[in-house]
């Protein structure tokens, strides 16, 4: 039963690090900044806030996945019984979070492939000649 | 006082239904294979296969297809109109001026990329070019080296990413794709 528990808690602790590693990598760390200006700022909405905001919104969500599995996942060895409701939160909850990284991931694979123009000028396209 | 007969003592047994008597211990083998086989463990496995594969396709070096030719200059699915002079100018506005120096081809561009306000300037350099942006307000470098179909592009926070060429063999990419 010790064993057992131990193992619990490892593959709890395995998948959140896992996790959490793989979300830094595909959304990076959020700019605080933009993302605060585009929340709470009167000025009009700019592309990096948006995307600044819209990866604060993954990270918390990834970050309270991520803590809500590892309680989950721990908790439920503290109980002399198993808590059956537990595992299947924890299970969902895993599932859920390593398919928004996934979402995540394709979308960042999707957009980089891509190339959308808009915009520019001449004048400023000339002034960049200048070495 | 009338005591109670005493009793016999008597062999009860649960009929086994020709079941062993003895007890009975699953093997090892199949304990391990019924916890690798438990819902928590699928979702486990689910879960971070799902995460890995993410950050692996975010990861993984995106291409790009460009083409300089008489029609004009094509990047990915956007096309520019030549203009003459070495100007190229795109539906929406984005714009690339291509100029002969001593030293080579000179190119600077600007446009909206994909929603952020972007110019950009390459030169040649010794492996192939060098290039410099502004993607909103923010610098950023790189330099492309040269490949057998294109460059590729390594930028200054990293990232990488593989251009494609079809048409002039040495079209000049002074726009930040593939980011």
């Amino acid at each position: 039963m010790a064993n057992r528990s131990a193992f619990t808690v490892v593959l709890a602790v395995v998948v959140a690090a896992v996790q959490v590693g793989s979300a830094y990598v595909v959304l990076g760390t959020p700019d605080l900044a933009a993302a605060r200006d585009f929340l709470t700022g009167t000025g009009p909405s700019t592309m990096v806030g948006s995307v600044a905001a819209a990866q604060l919104v993954l990270w918390a969500t990834l970050a309270v996945a991520s803590v809500a599995a590892l309680v989950a996942g721990l908790t439920r060895t503290v109980g002399a019984v198993q808590s059956a409701s537990r595992s299947a939160i924890w299970s969902v909850v895993v599932v859920a979070t390593g398919a928004l990284i996934l979402a995540a991931g394709v979308d960042h694979r999707t957009t980089a492939g891509s190339v959308t123009l808009s915009g520019g000028s001449v004048p400023e396209a000339r002034a960049q000649l200048a070495p | 006082m009338h005591e109670p007969p005493e009793r016999a003592p008597r062999d009860l047994r649960i009929p086994l239904g020709g079941l062993s008597p003895n007890v009975v211990r699953r093997p090892r083998l199949r304990r391990t294979l019924r916890t690798l086989l438990s819902w928590p463990m699928v979702a486990a496995v689910v879960g971070i296969v799902a995460a890995l594969a993410g950050g692996l396709l975010a990861t993984a070096e995106p291409q790009i297809e460009v083409r300089l030719d008489a029609a004009g200059y094509r990047i990915d699915g956007e096309q520019l109109q030549p203009q003459g002079s070495g100007v190229y100018v795109g539906s929406g506005g984005a714009a690339l001026v291509i100029a002969r120096r001593p030293q080579g081809q000179v190119a600077g561009a600007s446009a909206v990329l994909d929603g952020r306000s972007m110019t950009g300037h390459c030169e040649p350099a010794a492996a192939g070019e060098t290039c410099r942006f502004t993607v909103d307000g923010a610098p950023l470098s790189a330099t492309d080296q040269r490949t057998d179909d294109g460059w590729h592009r390594t930028y200054s926070d990293g990232r990488t990413v593989s251009i494609h060429l079809t048409g002039a063999h040495n079209a000049p990419v002074p726009f930040a794709v593939g980011r």
